[in-house]
């Protein structure tokens, strides 16, 4: 649907429109309320893509569009080219076909975007695109976690993530006891997780695996998206969570995940092996989340083995 | 490259709704390049909008015309007023840099704003070890240093 009267797409024919094309970017990204960095972004990955179907196809066309949820803001790049042979290898910093390039095209898009698809057109060539989000209302989300090495200085192996996705949605986990040496490369697997990766059962598959490789067989892992309205995790070895949603409430997805349906205001708890938690979470909406994590392990945990445990939170929207 | 390994549910349907359309085009504005002597064998120059391939090889080219006129060793170019270096404007500054290897005169970039900044961090695109300078008095002060120490 074409919101406004002017062009809906932008032909990508020569470098030299490339500046034009930025602007006209650079301008509806401020007026969506991007911030300088995202702006910045968006016309990064744009300005990457752009090139490339200029550089490398033909008939290259440039679309700007508005995301379902409204949350985001998605470039998007046609061409009629030769297409990607290798996908996995143009991701990769230092793979170029010109010897005019850096060679770190795509991966800087990859890097650039929050959200990246790039597939086949019918008929030859490829379209991608690259979306950006709004930040989370800080006030509306909080997160904490809590443990430590609890038998006198040994190092808690053990490691929490939480990351903003699409805008309107958290992804968290974690991920523990783990050797040693395996748990910066888990820390690393998390940061570099293909951004368009959303699926809690596929992530924790993802990540059992890599601990695997690095010799921890049995690792803890716990994957949760909250969306607006509803709550998928999956877990593995003996991590555990817990939630308002009591046992019958929740139900199990294609992918082996649990989903639940949530209001505005949702709790989660989850934990490493060995943590008791209740069954039902019921947190007081004044309590702070950091105090939540710091009683729901002194209450829960035992004393002599690593214990970390994550607690995250969204409140309802206040009215105007 | 799929989304996700299962489909998402309706209620989660994150395909792209609404195409943006883009105001009337301007056409490209693009700032004539300068290159001053700045101080004794010190050339200046502030690059200004996208460096594509025929810019770069005008900046290129008025910069070693500028050089040989001059005698200089030294050039700074400022991209103060530069704000976006993608990877391809990176490279080309590389190259720019490399040319003026070659003819004895050292490159300093200054005035990269820190969004610039943050945002080449994030996606990985670089200068390489090429020399910066956090604006241009501290780039003359660098040339004052290298001056100072042969």
């Amino acid at each position: 649907m074409n919101r406004t009267g002017g062009e809906p797409a932008l032909a990508l024919a020569h470098e030299e429109d490339v500046d034009d094309v930025l602007a006209c970017i650079r301008d509806a990204a401020m007026r969506f309320g991007f911030d300088e960095l995202r702006i910045n972004l968006l016309t990064t990955a744009a300005s990457e893509l752009a090139m490339n179907a200029i550089r490398h196809a033909r008939d290259g066309r440039l679309q700007l569009a508005r995301t379902a949820n409204g949350r985001g803001l998605t470039v998007v790049v046609e061409d009629r080219g030769p297409g990607i042979t290798d996908l996995a290898a143009a991701f990769e910093d230092g793979f170029t076909t010109r010897d005019d390039g850096l060679g770190v095209g795509l991966g800087a898009v990859r890097r650039a975007a929050e959200r990246l698809e790039i597939r086949p057109r019918t008929g030859g060539g490829v379209r991608a695109a690259a979306t950006l989000f709004l930040p989370l209302p800080q006030e509306r989300f909080a997160h904490a976690s809590a443990g430590a090495a609890r038998d006198g200085g040994r190092i808690n192996h053990t490691t929490t993530f939480v990351r903003e996705v699409d805008g309107d949605s958290l992804l968290f986990g974690v991920i523990g006891p783990t050797p040693p040496d395996a748990l910066p490369r888990a820390c690393e697997r998390i940061e570099s997780l293909p951004t368009e990766e959303r699926d809690p059962s596929a992530l924790v598959a993802t990540l059992q695996q890599q601990a695997r490789r690095r010799g921890c067989d049995d690792p803890d892992l716990v994957v949760g998206l909250l969306r607006p309205d509803q709550l998928e995790i999956a877990t593995c070895g003996g991590a555990i969570w817990t939630t308002a949603a009591a046992q019958p409430e929740r139900e199990t997805t294609a992918s082996g995940a649990i989903r639940v349906a949530t209001n505005h205001d949702c709790t989660i708890a989850c934990a490493t092996r060995g943590v008791r938690l209740p069954e039902v979470l019921r947190v007081p909406a004044e309590l702070h989340c950091d105090d939540v994590a710091e009683v729901l392990l002194e209450r829960g945990a035992p004393r002599d083995r690593d214990s970390k445990l994550l607690v995250v939170r969204r409140l309802a929207e206040v009215a105007p | 490259m799929s989304s996700t390994n299962t489909p998402p549910s309706a209620s989660h349907d994150r395909s792209d709704e609404e195409t943006i359309a883009f105001s009337q085009r301007r056409g490209s504005l693009q700032a004539p390049m300068v290159v001053n002597e700045i101080a004794d064998g010190c050339l200046y120059s502030g690059l200004f909008g996208r460096l594509d391939s025929s810019r770069v090889k005008s900046v290129t080219d008025r910069i070693l015309e500028s050089v040989e006129q001059t005698d200089c060793e030294l050039i700074i170019l400022d991209m103060a007023n530069i704000d976006m270096i993608d990877s391809i404007v990176a490279n080309h500054i590389l190259r720019i840099h490399e040319t003026l290897r070659l003819v004895g005169v050292e490159t300093i970039l200054c005035g990269i704003s820190p969004i610039v900044a943050q945002t080449m961090v994030a996606t990985g695109i670089s200068t390489g070890s090429l020399r910066v300078a956090r604006n241009l008095k501290r780039a003359l002060q660098q040339v004052a240093n290298l001056r100072a120490n042969g």
